[in-house]
């Protein structure tokens, strides 16, 4: 039997993880992992965030199901979680706005009838932190994201497919790199 | 900050309801302030928390619609509606099916990019060809401005020629190896091919190094070009190369413009093929390039994707740990976790920081049958998860194993002891750690004694409590573990809660990224 491999969660900024569309199965069955394809080659099954949550909402009819939306330097994440995230659900349904919060989850994509693709993420876990652990990971992603742009250049089965597809513009992946830790300067 | 407050307050005026400035002040102040949120994203929330207070329709209020003016490139702002007069300088190859066109377009006092989406039905416009775009929204990302069209635009084409400035490169020089120290930078090199690397990559058609009396430099030449191959140890005239840059090291990218020509004359080169390996200790491993033998045990073997990688993982000796790679292209035997090897002949790598080891053709591989006590180790990153089986605890009075459902796997239904303990999840991005901290690591880290935990369980006559605050107070921030790796798990000797930035580390990513 071979050991069960746990996922690691990724490091992305919220504009790239929205500007992500491209999912696919790695393997031939249903129960094979799904992966999400992003524009600077992140293979990702799992990722880790840690934003502001600045709105969230209870969009579920019957059973409770909540939106959130969670900001960092350069955009927005949205979670989802229902009945079969009960513990992120609860907390979401319990703290206040806007808190910063830390989030493990899996991406999720979506498609709307107007061909738009929606990505979000439903989180494993979600806690309430501090603004230096948001910080953290504000340094955390960008070298994250620095060494995935490093690595386009390279001959990774994975990054030469990202770029095929999104036509990755290496230069404003930097400069939101680049944007997102001079924030960190102007705070103070 | 006062003229968002403004705008804001400026845009519900328009809708007949007067709102506070300082009720919008105090909003964003939090929220751009205290809670780091960029300011675009601060407005639009501010907006929605004020339209559910007011009660205030969504589609009403952002159908105001502000009527588009005719604008130059330079003097457009984000959020503006504008009509532009525009020449299409370039149309990018474009795969996102929701994109209908992508490019940069053009007039007499600047250039920006556009997009143009599917869902809008809008004309394809031409490179090279000008066109009158009317209704565009000016968006910014990360500074940059860009044009979008969307449903209420159009376009005409222009009968007249809009004067869109020259697109020229400029010539490259002729420079030696250690003149190629920027990015982008175009130039023509006289060098000599002193390593061809194994290539497993079908789009890249040959790679390795170029050396010349002053010093050498990686070079990879793509399939793509159709460029004529080179030959280990001789010396080319190589034309229109351009030089990237990573990690503070410069390569040489040969491109379709590029020309390869074969020199008479031998070019000298400083190159050093390879060390002496001499045997060493991981701990030893500091300094790239450096050739070695080491005696280690395989601590652990990674997960991997990569085709190009045969095996990747962690080697240990007495004292550390280090990581390390073999390539599929170098066709070595594998390694076994928990096995002891002697690796004679590999090279050591820096990659971020952090040394690896890298094996390679020349490196041999011979398992040893002595036993191997690997140093302490240490691992960062964040914690994302705490497992089943954590806090409160009952362990088998017998045997000390952790009971599940009251009963141990081996002596069944028992009385068990109470212990407290965390089997933690830390991930850096790259791999995973599971991590394991005993009950003293325990109550120090989280601040609850095991006495504690046993009320905490009995007031809320479930043992589970105990886990959940754990999870509440620990999971989602950054650690430093050390300890000692045990199978899958490090088996912490301290944990540190990280809580600080370390601000050089930023100025020094900052400065990188400026240069580049």
């Amino acid at each position: 039997m071979s050991t069960y491999v746990r996922e690691v969660a990724k490091r992305m900024f919220a504009k790239e993880f929205r500007n992500s569309d491209l999912s696919f199965r790695e393997g031939d069955d249903v129960y094979s992992p799904q992966y999400l394809l992003t524009p600077t080659g992140a293979r990702v099954n799992r990722l880790f965030i840690v934003g502001t949550l600045i709105e969230k909402e209870n969009i579920g009819n019957e059973a409770e199901y909540w939106r959130g939306r969670v900001t960092d330097p350069t955009g927005t994440f949205t979670i989802y979680a229902g009945q079969y995230q009960p513990e992120a659900a609860q907390l979401l349904s319990e703290c206040e706005t806007p808190a910063f919060v830390a989030v493990a989850g899996k991406p999720s994509v979506y498609e709307t009838p107007d061909g738009d693709t929606i990505t979000s993420i439903r989180p494993e876990s979600i806690s309430i932190v501090d603004g230096n652990t948001r910080d953290m990971w504000v340094v955390d992603t960008a070298i994250q994201t620095i060494n995935r742009l490093h690595n386009l250049d390279g001959s990774d089965t994975y990054v030469i497919r990202a770029k095929e597809h999104y036509n990755t513009d290496k230069g404003s992946y930097s400069s939101m790199v680049l944007d997102a830790l001079k924030s960190l300067k102007e705070q103070i | 900050m006062e003229d968002i407050a403004k705008g804001i307050q400026t845009q519900f005026k328009d809708m007949g309801i007067e709102v506070p400035l300082e009720e919008i002040e105090e909003r964003l102040d939090k929220l751009i302030n205290k809670f780091k949120v960029p300011a675009n994203e601060a407005r639009k929330n501010t907006v929605n928390v004020l339209l559910k207070q007011y009660n205030v329709d969504k589609n009403e209020f952002f159908n105001q619609s502000k009527p588009a003016t005719m604008s130059n490139i330079a003097d457009v702002k984000a959020d503006q509606w504008v009509n532009v007069d525009i020449k299409v300088l370039q149309l990018w190859d474009n795969s996102n099916s929701s994109i209908s066109q992508v490019g940069l377009v053009g007039d007499s006092t600047g250039r920006i990019k556009f997009i143009k989406w599917a869902r809008d039905n809008l004309p394809d416009v031409e490179e090279g060809k000008s066109y009158r775009f009317s209704n565009v929204v000016v968006n910014e990302w990360n500074g940059k401005l860009e044009l979008t069209l969307n449903r209420t635009s159009s376009i005409e084409p222009l009968a007249t020629d809009i004067d869109a400035g020259s697109t020229s490169a400029g010539s490259p020089e002729e420079c030696q190896v250690s003149d190629l120290n920027q990015e982008n930078m175009w130039a023509n090199l006289k060098a000599k091919v002193v390593q061809l690397w194994d290539n497993s990559n079908e789009a890249v058609s040959q790679v390795g190094i170029l050396g010349d009396e002053s010093g050498t430099i990686k070079f990879i030449k793509w399939s793509r070009d159709d460029l004529p191959d080179v030959e280990e140890g001789k010396s080319y005239l190589f034309n229109n190369v351009v030089v990237n840059e990573w990690n503070g090291k410069y390569e040489v990218t040969l491109n379709r413009t590029s020309s390869i020509e074969p020199l008479e004359e031998d070019i000298e080169t400083s190159f050093q093929p390879q060390g002496s390996a001499e045997d060493r200790l991981l701990s030893e491993l500091r300094q790239e390039n450096m050739w070695a033998n080491i005696e280690a045990k395989v601590v652990q073997l990674w997960d991997n994707s990569n085709d190009a990688i045969s095996q990747v993982g962690i080697l240990g000796d007495k004292t550390g740990t280090i990581k390390f790679i073999k390539w599929s292209r170098d066709d070595l035997p594998d390694v076994e976790e928990g096995r002891v090897y002697r690796f004679n002949n590999i090279v050591v790598n820096e990659w971020n920081g952090n040394y690896e080891v890298i094996l390679n053709r020349t490196t041999t591989i011979e398992p040893l049958s002595e036993e191997i006590e690997v140093g302490a180790n240490s691992f960062q990153g964040a914690m994302i998860d705490i497992q089943d089986g954590s806090g409160l605890i009952k362990r088998c009075p017998e045997c000390n194993r952790a009971l599940t459902k009251g009963a141990c796997m081996e002596h069944g239904k028992v009385d068990g002891n109470y212990d407290l303990r965390i089997k933690a999840v830390l991930d850096n991005g790259e791999t995973v750690q599971d991590v394991l901290l005993n009950r003293e690591i325990t109550e120090e880290l989280t601040g609850i004694t095991l006495e504690e935990a046993i009320n905490l369980a009995a007031d809320a006559l479930d043992q589970t409590v105990v886990v959940s605050k754990m999870r509440e107070d620990l999971v989602g921030k950054y650690y430093c573990v050390e300890g000692s790796l045990a199978d899958r798990y490090l088996i912490a000797k301290s944990i540190e809660p990280l809580s600080t930035v370390d601000m050089e580390k930023v100025d020094e990513l900052i400065a990188d990224l400026e240069v580049a």
